[in-house]
């Protein structure tokens, strides 16, 4: 059944912010989604979820994030049930990525090494490559994916270092320098003392202590 | 003193008082986007942190002086070639400095010293950062804390020596 009398003003895609802006839907919206989501399944040629399979099969051939599906998935919580176990078979089977992935992590930590003496202008040297070496290890092998999601920034030091800042769910925070032999870390969340690590060896255990505040 | 402060600035003499007014503003220049995030224009934390061998963070005394000064100093830290470009001021007021527990002092650069800066003055650390080795965590926080209160102001046109961005307040 296609819903004719029905008009939903474009869905604006902006893959480098990930969002949709949704700007205006005319003629009572919720009462038309719903009609939808009763109404019509995948496979119908409504032109809506016409549009919707061709910006996920977008976004899938140009491997974004999924931080698209989650924002369409809350925005069509009454779209048919088809949608709903489609938008479902992607996460499950990874066809997009969650948050942040280990190959962008690894990316951006290697373009830090095209930093020159003096890159801060304030006598700050390049990245040490066993400082990157051990940055790459910390959260591409030792940090589960789901922990990588929570990481807020990522940069080099002046003195040749990396920091790496995580935000966890309960809004604490998670600083860590990874130097060339060690790594120092503090934990600070609300209503508690803060914590800190100094000269911590870089291995799977303490990267799993490390974890269980994320 | 004041008068002959003002005169003696006509002739490119400064003086400035050693102490600091809790209001002052206190700029650091920035010079490279990896000082910033370019989603939300906010500093980063590697903005405050010294050199090898230092504890030192260079600063300008703002109130002293103009954005203008403040930024044809720093543009002589400026290397196109190597994408080290001037972007703007970042400022502080100095009760923010001493909230987030560390010390501020007034070090002017003068003659033989080139170029001089009348109103230079370091941001003391009281960690001296060497190659390779994480700061600790207490320093990582206290940097983190300075960077947080710390207003970025861009420079709309960082190729002219007149300051092009907004009013620093």
């Amino acid at each position: 059944m296609v819903i004719s009398d029905f008009s939903l003003q474009e869905y604006k895609i902006i893959p480098e912010n990930y969002q949709i802006r949704r700007d205006r839907l005319l003629n009572s919206q919720n009462s038309n989604w719903l009609k939808l989501g009763k109404s019509s399944n995948f496979d119908d040629d409504s032109e809506i979820l016409h549009d919707f399979k061709k910006s996920l099969d977008y976004f899938h051939a140009s491997n974004h994030r999924i931080k698209f599906v989650h924002a369409l998935h809350e925005l069509n919580e009454t779209i048919s049930e088809n949608l709903d176990s489609y938008l479902e078979e992607c996460i499950s089977n990874q066809q997009f990525s969650i948050g942040i992935d280990k190959r962008v992590i690894t990316k951006q930590i290697l373009s830090f090494k095209a930093l020159n003496n003096n890159w801060d202008g304030y006598g700050a040297i390049p990245l040490e490559l066993d400082s990157a070496a051990n940055a790459i290890m910390l959260l591409t092998n030792f940090f589960s994916e789901s922990a990588l999601r929570f990481i807020d920034e990522l940069y080099p030091n002046p003195q040749g270092t990396i920091s790496v800042i995580f935000n966890n769910s309960t809004n604490g925070t998670i600083s860590i320098e990874i130097g060339n032999d060690f790594m120092s870390y503090y934990v600070e969340e609300k209503g508690k003392q803060t914590l800190f690590f100094n000269e911590i060896t870089i291995n799977l255990k303490e990267a799993r202590f490390i974890e269980s505040f994320i | 003193m004041k008068v002959l402060s003002n005169i003696f600035s006509k002739f490119g003499f400064y003086f400035l008082p050693k102490t600091f007014g809790e209001s002052e503003k206190i700029v650091r220049g920035v010079f490279s986007p990896m000082n910033i995030n370019p989603k939300t224009n906010k500093l980063k934390a590697n903005m405050f942190k010294p050199p090898i061998g230092s504890d030192e963070i260079s600063v300008n005394r703002l109130s002293f002086t103009t954005p203008e000064y403040c930024k044809i100093s720093n543009k002589k830290s400026e290397n196109l070639d190597n994408n080290r470009i001037f972007y703007g001021l970042a400022l502080l007021l100095v009760e923010e400095i001493l909230e987030s527990k560390v010390n501020i002092v007034y070090s002017p650069i003068r003659w033989p010293k080139s170029p001089s800066n009348p109103f230079h003055a370091d941001i003391k650390l009281g960690f001296y950062a060497e190659k390779g080795k994480p700061l600790p965590g207490e320093y990582q926080l206290v940097i983190n804390k300075l960077t947080s209160k710390a207003r970025f102001y861009k420079d709309t046109n960082p190729g002219t020596d007149n300051w092009d961005g907004d009013l620093i307040i």
